[in-house]
């Protein structure tokens, strides 16, 4: 069955970030005067980057799980991790762990399990900042994951199907993505195709949208187009979704609008998860 | 191996995950056969100490005299060797943390990727077996799973009765959770008696969903298990044989590539 081998660190898989950086993404977001598009799509990565790292602490440290890459596409295409991993095209999540551009710190608060609420500082890892310069060459940038997600598949013929996730306002400057997405997805390991999500970012003021299950409702041709680009979630992570309180169906893909993709990250099954939900 | 007292027979394994070594292993056992008292606990792996908290679980719950202790009694000490057990400068994070101290200086010494693991707490499932006379009690939180088989046939399913109830979520007992919470609310009991030649079969969840799939599907597959145990065979005999049948599950992808623990008691 595909979509069933381990992640693991003798079988690790990819996970390949494709970043808009053009000029049209320092627009504001929809229903925000003053958040940017590149802002989001930066915090939204940043978020999703910490996320895949704490599913890979083991004990005190962290299991090389996934190999991990960005590529921004603007006015260039080009590897976009910052600090000591700059101009690195895949990275050991064990090393992008202890080599982020910056932490910075975060006030929360917290339930101080006395019935009040106490302020408490975070450590926020930051691996990549927001950019927009130049036009929107998607098709290249999805030519470039189809030479890096080959090469990885090489080296691990076996592995859990590498994930591109491609974080965008959707208005390709280079052709009609779609044909590239496609031949993306014809890529495969022993385990299934590879996996495109989208992560739509616009300016186009609507409600979010997680997981669609059809492109009837979604609000522009760019999002039904990044919809079509989008892989259907595997039968495992629909799974999760659902545990997680998500509607979706089989037919659901992996595309959000104006949302959030950490998610994605959750629903990948590697191992025993420690569920707020179980904890109270 | 039949032992004195209350005369209880047993053989207990654990392997890592394939792939993985031994110490590596986030589940726990402890058996006191002579006082009649059984426990297993599974780490949740995303944890950090999550194994020394398995450990730790098992050993106090056999150590303990009452067939069902209650939570309240025993976890807020545990909890408590659990923070003094682990690396010192985390231990001084989360004390200051606590008691809302500068924490600034304090998590200097953490990794940033440790920090909300520590905050939270180390995670573990716990099943405990206790026999007294001809009755049996037990203790559950989450998916670590308890058969009795009675002269061929099952006769107990606790807490999971169905192969389709595990998830990769399951409840479980927190290090830094309040005592009334999980284990309180969730966590199960349940007791019986026991007559001579029960056979008790205690595992983690891989295992234990195996166990249940067999089952549902009209299998006995206890029967696959009792050569492995076989009395006549010496301890490292069976633990080869052990690990070898569970290889051959794992590579035919009938058992979950996961830590594995299996507990067999008989009366």
């Amino acid at each position: 069955m595909p979509y069933t081998a381990e992640i693991s660190r003798s079988n690790p898989t990819c996970f390949l970030f494709l970043v808009d950086q053009s000029k049209s993404m320092l627009g504001p977001i929809g229903g925000s005067s003053s958040n940017k598009k590149a802002d989001v799509v930066a915090d939204s990565l940043n978020r999703l980057l910490y996320t895949l790292v704490l599913r890979c602490v083991w004990g005190q440290t962290v299991l090389d799980r996934f190999h991990v890459g960005v590529i921004g596409y603007g006015r260039q295409i080009r590897p976009a991790l910052g600090g000591g991993l700059a101009e690195r095209v895949l990275v050991p999540i064990g090393e992008l762990a202890r080599n982020p551009l910056r932490v910075e710190q975060r006030t929360n608060l917290v339930d101080d399990g006395r019935g009040g609420q106490v302020e408490q500082i975070v450590k926020s890892p930051l691996w990549f900042e927001s950019a927009g310069d130049g036009k929107t060459p998607m098709c290249k940038a999805l030519e470039q994951a189809i030479q890096i997600v080959s090469g990885f598949l090489l080296e691990h013929p076996a592995c859990y199907p590498p994930l591109v996730v491609n974080l965008s306002d959707g208005e390709a400057t280079d052709g009609n993505p779609e044909e590239m997405a496609k031949n993306l997805g014809d890529l495969a390991s022993e385990d299934g195709a590879v996996l495109l999500f989208n992560g739509h970012i616009s300016s186009h003021a609507s409600q979010a949208i997680e997981f669609p299950d059809d492109e009837e409702g979604l609000p522009d041709d760019y999002a039904r187009r990044l919809f079509r680009m989008s892989s259907l979630l595997p039968p495992a992570m629909l799974q999760s979704a659902r545990q997680s309180g998500l509607t979706v169906t089989a037919d659901s893909r992996g595309f959000v609008f104006n949302a959030d993709l950490a998610s994605v990250v959750r629903f990948l099954d590697i191992g025993t998860r420690v569920d707020p939900k179980n904890l109270r | 191996m039949a032992l004195s007292g209350l005369g209880l027979g047993s053989r207990a394994f654990r392997l890592p995950r394939q792939g993985y070594n031994l110490d590596e292993c986030q589940d726990a056992l402890a058996v006191d056969a002579e006082r009649g008292r059984f426990a297993l606990a599974d780490g949740a792996a995303e944890s950090p100490y999550a194994a020394l908290w398995a450990k730790l679980l098992v050993e106090e719950f056999v150590r303990q005299d009452d067939p069902l202790p209650r939570w309240a009694n025993w976890l807020p000490s545990l909890q408590e060797r659990w923070l003094s057990a682990i690396c010192s400068p985390y231990s001084a994070f989360l004390s200051s943390r606590d008691s809302s101290e500068d924490g600034g200086q304090r998590s200097a010494d953490v990794p940033w990727y440790l920090e909300p693991g520590l905050t939270q707490g180390a995670f573990a499932t716990f099943l405990g077996l206790v026999f007294e006379d001809n009755s049996w009690y037990a203790l559950a939180v989450g998916d670590s799973c308890l058969f009795q088989v009675r002269r061929g046939e099952l006769i107990r399913t606790f807490p999971i009765l169905h192969a389709a109830d595990f998830s990769n979520a399951p409840w479980l007992v927190g290090s830094r959770t309040s005592p009334i919470e999980v284990p309180h609310k969730n966590g199960h009991q349940q007791y019986g008696e026991c007559q001579p030649g029960d056979r008790f079969w205690l595992m983690t969840d891989a295992l234990a969903q195996w166990f249940l799939l067999q089952t549902e599907a009209g299998s006995k597959p206890w029967l696959s298990l009792e050569p492995l145990i076989y009395p006549g065979s010496s301890d490292d005999e069976a633990q080869h044989a052990f690990a070898a049948w569970i290889e051959g599950l794992r590579n035919e992808r009938r058992l979950r590539n996961d830590d594995v623990t299996l507990v067999a008691i008989s009366q």
